[in-house]
Formats: C-alpha cells, sequence, structure tokens
C-alpha cells in the first residue's frame, strides 16, 4: 500500500477523534516526558559531577592516599615509571586558626610544592606561586584563597606582601590563589590557605610523612594499569608480603570518574523505570483503545478487504495508525520532557543536558509503545472475515 | 467468465447443527451477460454472491474465474483477484466516511500499487461515466443515497473488473435514484460489461438480460428474460422525462 496515502490516512484518523487520540497520547507523552528529562537532568547533573571531580581527579591522575607515605616513596615510583610524567606532593588539610590584626578565621592549611602549580592544577591570580628557593629556605610564606583574602583584608583589601598568622606563627602572603569553588565534599576551595611543603612539614608538623601525592601519567587510555603498577611498588617500598593489607590507597581518576557516573547513573535508573511503568500502562491503555476501534471500524475493513487489501495491508493500516499516534505524542513528549528539565534547572541551577542520544531513546520508546499496543488489535482487524465484516 | 460446478456450502449453527445453504449448486456466465439471481432472504443467494465475489470459499465443488481455477488460492492471490477482477457494488453502499468520492474511487487502486500520476484522472473518468462529474470532491456524507451508490459504481469500474457483483444495489434507495442505478447498469452492459446483479425483486431482475432464481440452496433452471419484455422495460422507463435528469 502506498506509504503517502497510508500516512495521509493515519493522520486523517488521527484528527477524526480528537478525544480519543488524546487519551491514547497522554500516557506516551508522560512517559517520554519523564525519560527526557530525567536524561538531560542525569547527563547535566553527571557532567556538573565530572568538572567537579576533575579538578582534583584529573584525566590522567593516580593519587596516592598514605599515613606512611614519604618522599622517597614517590621518588621511587617516579625512577621506576618512565610514564609518570609529573609528580606533586601535598601535605595537611587540616584547619587552623588564621589571624591578621585581630580578625580570624579557621581554614585548611595545605602544605604544596613547586610542581603542585601544575599537578594540582591551581595557579594563582595575584602575586606569585612557590619557587625553589620557598623550599630550599623552608620560607614563611602563603597563598590564600580568593574567600579567606576576602574574609580577612575585606573585598578592596590588598593582601599581598601581608604578615598573618598561621597557628600563631607569622607568615608573609605573597599570592591570591586562583577561584576552585566548592568541592565534591561541599567545602569550600576558596577559603583553603597554602604553604610550601618543606615549611608544613619541617616547621609546623615535624615529619616526614607527606599525605597525598598526585601523579600524572601520559597516556589517558592506561591510567588503571599504571594505578596497579603504582601499587606493586609502593607495596615493595613498604616491605608488605603477599596477601597483607595495604598501608596506602591509590584513586585513578579513572576510577573515581567511574564511581561518581555509577552513584548518577542509579538514580537516573529510577527516573527510567518510572517512565517504563507509564509506558506499559499507556501501551495497555491503547491497545484496549484500539481493540475497540477495529470493532467499530469492521465495515470498513470489510470493504478494504473486498476492494482487494490482503491481511498484511489491513494490519499494517492499523500498525502504522497507532504508531503515528505515539510517536506525535513521543514528540510531544519530548518537549514537555525538556520544558520540564528546564524549570527544574530554573530553580536548582542544575545544568540541563539535552544529547541526540536521549531523543532518540524517546522516540524510540513512543514507537515501541505503539507497536507493541498495536500488533493485537492489527492482527484482529487483518484477520477479519470479509464475510462477517460487510454483513 | 464465470463456471461454477457442484458448489456446496454448508455452516454449523449452534444448537441447530448443519445447515446446507448452498446444495450442488452449478452455474454459467458468459462475457458480456447481465445476469439477475434471484431469492428471497435465506435462500442462500448472499452466500452465493460472497462465494462468486471470492469472500468466502465453498465447502466442496469448483470455480473457474476468467479461465483461472480459483477454489484452492491461498488469502492474499484471492484478494489480488478480488481487486483487479470483481468490482462489487453493495446495499448499503460502503463508501469511507469523511473522505471525498474522488478519493473513495480511488481506494481499489490503493491496493493494486498502481497510484501513480493518472490515477486521479482515472478517479475522475469513472465518477464521469456515473454522471458526477459535478460531485468530485464531495465527502461522502454530503451526497444523496443515490449519488453515493453511484460513487461505489465508480469505485468498481475503476481498476477495469471482468464482472461488476452488485448486491440489492438498489435496496437502500428510492424508487427515482434505484431506476436511476439500473439504468446505470444496463448502460454499463451495453458498453461491455458483465454484471451479476443479486436481488429478491423479480421485476428488478427482469432487466437483466437473463433471470436465476436460487431457492433453498438450490438453483431453478435459468431462463432468458424475454427479448419483448426487455423492450416492454426500455419503453417504460423511456417513456418517463423526469427519468435521469433528475440529480
Amino acid at each position: 500500500m502506498n506509504r503517502k496515502l497510508l500516512l495521509k490516512n493515519s493522520l486523517r484518523i488521527m484528527f477524526r477523534n480528537k478525544l480519543r487520540t488524546l487519551f491514547m497520547s497522554i500516557g506516551v507523552m508522560i512517559g517520554v516526558g519523564t525519560l527526557i528529562a530525567g536524561q538531560s537532568l542525569g547527563s547535566g547533573a553527571e557532567q556538573q559531577l565530572n568538572q567537579r571531580v576533575n579538578k582534583i581527579f584529573s584525566p590522567g591522575s593516580i593519587m596516592l592516599v598514605s599515613g606512611t607515605l614519604t618522599n622517597a616513596d614517590v621518588e621511587a615510583v617516579e625512577q621506576q615509571m618512565e610514564q609518570v610524567v609529573a609528580s606533586a606532593a601535598r601535605f595537611g588539610g587540616g584547619e587552623s586558626e588564621i589571624s591578621y590584626q585581630g580578625v580570624n578565621h579557621k581554614a585548611a592549611v595545605f602544605g604544596h610544592t613547586v610542581e603542585g602549580e601544575t599537578v594540582w592544577n591551581r595557579s594563582v591570580i595575584e602575586g606569585r606561586y612557590f619557587t625553589n628557593s620557598d623550599m630550599s629556605k623552608t620560607a614563611r610564606v602563603a597563598l590564600l584563597g580568593h574567600r579567606l583574602s576576602e574574609l580577612l583584608f575585606g573585598a578592596d583589601g590588598d593582601p599581598i606582601g601581608e604578615e598573618i598568622l598561621i597557628a600563631s606563627v607569622p607568615f608573609r602572603v605573597i599570592g591570591v590563589l586562583e577561584p576552585a569553588g566548592i568541592d565534591p565534599h561541599g567545602e569550600d576551595r576558596d577559603e583553603d590557605i597554602y604553604i610550601p611543603i618543606t615549611t608544613a612539614m619541617r616547621r609546623l608538623n615535624n615529619t616526614e610523612y607527606i599525605g597525598i601525592a598526585k601523579l600524572l601519567v601520559s597516556d589517558l587510555e592506561q591510567v588503571d594499569e599504571d594505578a596497579d603498577q603504582v601499587s606493586e611498588i609502593l607495596r615493595k617500598e613498604h616491605n608488605i608480603a603477599p596477601g597483607e593489607d595495604e598501608d596506602f590507597a591509590i584513586y585513578s581518576s579513572e576510577f573515581v570518574g567511574r564511581m561518581v557516573v555509577k552513584t548518577n547513573r542509579v538514580l537516573n535508573v529510577y527516573m527510567v523505570a518510572a517512565a517504563g511503568v507509564v509506558l506499559l500502562v499507556a501501551a495497555i491503555v491503547i491497545a484496549s483503545i484500539m481493540l475497540v476501534v477495529v470493532r467499530e471500524r469492521v465495515a470498513e475493513i470489510g470493504l478494504r478487504k473486498a476492494l482487494g487489501a490482503t491481511e498484511q495491508n489491513i494490519g499494517f493500516q492499523f500498525l502504522i495508525e497507532v504508531v503515528s499516534v505515539t510517536l506525535v505524542s513521543g514528540l510531544l513528549g519530548v518537549g514537555l520532557g525538556l520544558g520540564a528539565a528546564n524549570l527544574v534547572s530554573l530553580f536548582t541551577g542544575m545544568p540541563v543536558i539535552v544529547t541526540t542520544d536521549s531523543i532518540a531513546l524517546g522516540l524510540g520508546a513512543a514507537a515501541l509503545v505503539g507497536i507493541a499496543s498495536g500488533i493485537a488489535p492489527a492482527r484482529k482487524a487483518a484477520r477479519l472475515d470479509p464475510v462477517e465484516a460487510l454483513r | 467468465m464465470i463456471r461454477l460446478r457442484n458448489i456446496s456450502k454448508s455452516y454449523q449453527r449452534p444448537g441447530e447443527g448443519e445447515l446446507k445453504v448452498l446444495k450442488d449448486v452449478s452455474f454459467d456466465v458468459e462475457r458480456g451477460e447481465f445476469v439477475a439471481i434471484v431469492g428471497s432472504s435465506g435462500s442462500g443467494k448472499s452466500t452465493l454472491m460472497n462465494i462468486l465475489g471470492l469472500l468466502d470459499s465453498p465447502d466442496c465443488g469448483e470455480y473457474e474465474l476468467a479461465g483461472a481455477n480459483v477454489s484452492s488460492l491461498s488469502a492474499s492471490e484471492l484478494a489480488g483477484i478480488r481487486n483487479s477482477t470483481i468490482g462489487f457494488v453493495f446495499q448499503q453502499f460502503h463508501l469511507l466516511p469523511r473522505t471525498t468520492a474522488i478519493e473513495n474511487v480511488e481506494l481499489p487502486m490503493v491496493y493494486s500499487n498502481t497510484i501513480n500520476g493518472d490515477t486521479r484522472k482515472k478517479a475522475i473518468d469513472a465518477l464521469c461515466r456515473v454522471g458526477l462529474e459535478e460531485r468530485l470532491t464531495h465527502y461522502s456524507g454530503e451526497l444523496s443515497g443515490g449519488q453515493q451508490q453511484r460513487v461505489a459504481i465508480a469505485r468498481a469500474l475503476i481498476n477495469d473488473p471482468d464482472i461488476i457483483l452488485a448486491d440489492e444495489p438498489t435496496g437502500n434507495l428510492d424508487q427515482d435514484s434505484g431506476r436511476q442505478i439500473m439504468d446505470l447498469f444496463r448502460k454499463l452492459n451495453d458498453a461491455g460489461s458483465t454484471i451479476i446483479l443479486i436481488t429478491h425483486d423479480p421485476e428488478l431482475a427482469s432487466q437483466a438480460s437473463r433471470r436465476v432464481f436460487i431457492h433453498d440452496g438450490r438453483l431453478s433452471h435459468a431462463e432468458a428474460v424475454m427479448q419483448s419484455d426487455r423492450i416492454n422495460m426500455a419503453f417504460v422507463s423511456g417513456s418517463q422525462p423526469q427519468g435521469l435528469s433528475h440529480e
């Protein structure tokens, strides 16, 4: 049967009984809308999380965490693995009392190396970063997060060159850190304070354990394998016998990325399941409406058969009629879902990401509902006895 | 054109056992004939018409249509033959609702996959043949009964069928419209169409060139309508000046 005529016929039938078409559409619209809204907000949330995670776990990075991690460990790793292109230890993170001319504030104090500027991916927007000479002299110099700077010096104050106290030890401010925002744990990284790692370890804490080191590797595809190799080297360095528990933890950017995505996907699965239930109900409603429609149109079916329509012609006609309705409903559902997602975004600030995949999924689901709910009515129509139908 | 041999058909009726509707029916129609099958309700004429129209199949017997044995064909093959060989005209017209006259007439071409640039022209030609050149784009609901039946006849003509099967075509029409429809059939017959008319009305049947009576599932002897009868009928209808120009 001619495709153009088939489509024309379907549209005509669709608009003939508008109320019935509405009843057939509504479930598909809501189901597809839920699917699209969930996917768009889910993708947005995923991207937002990834961006936050990437600030610390930039792609191609491996994090070593251990209470007994030393500079020697990190050097051993760097020497034995040529794919490690850079590394930087980081010390501390505990809160200390910061004060400037009677203004007090608690802030997380980190010890950073010269390489930290690139490896930890955070430079300064004012002043200068640490130098090798700061490290060797265990200089009492500090970099402030811009929020902390505002808290101590006011919004218009110039902190550079001023002397502040960190746990009662005087430090000179040499720069302001670039903004980093809120981290995945909800901490405001713009209230941090950085000092040279040598100063932090020897002058303030008198320890040889660095706490955390970050490695950058050359091949983004090999991060997991590299992390395994780092683990082996550290087991040897720390003399850990096979089968014994490690006294360190290793996180690769790949691993953390997967965890974040997995957590986010779990939320998405609930949305997909809800949409699935709605679409299932919609399919049942459509199938029962269409069975009634077939009964109403027996004379037409009989006539078409008398005029030469085969069973396939009749079945296909009814199937196309149903799928047209569900596809149009699906399109409206996509619009509905995008509207809802943008509305949620407006109130919560969650980003919305519309992918062609999610739209294809929505329309595919709509078509599937049409086919699934149309098959039984189409078969019934196709198998109608023309003699009975024309009586 | 049509050759039926020893056709029988029976139905199971709950509580009443088997009902023999057609008993050993043999029947021939030549090309160009205008045959009326006359019978009261329950005589088996509808079943005979369904079998002739390939809408139903006989329990036993042979049916040859346009030179082909159609007793053992599949459902879709039968649909193809219905489409190309038979033109149906029903008592209830059976036009598609909210569809124009032209689109109704085009419908059989949809199923013969012959929709092309000429389709519209063919449909319009067919509607002109039945005198509806003024009603081409009217919806079926906007047409009178007689006009609707003429659309149905145009639809029956569109694929140049070998036979036209008309089942009580005037049964739902007033006398005037009915007479016009019969005039139309006679004209089509004069132009070469083979027509089988199924009716309960012997008088209507007398306008055919041959009458076959069916009673209790059996055909009685086929009888040619007296030539004088036909002339007489033509004279009678010709003598009524309001005849064709009414609509």
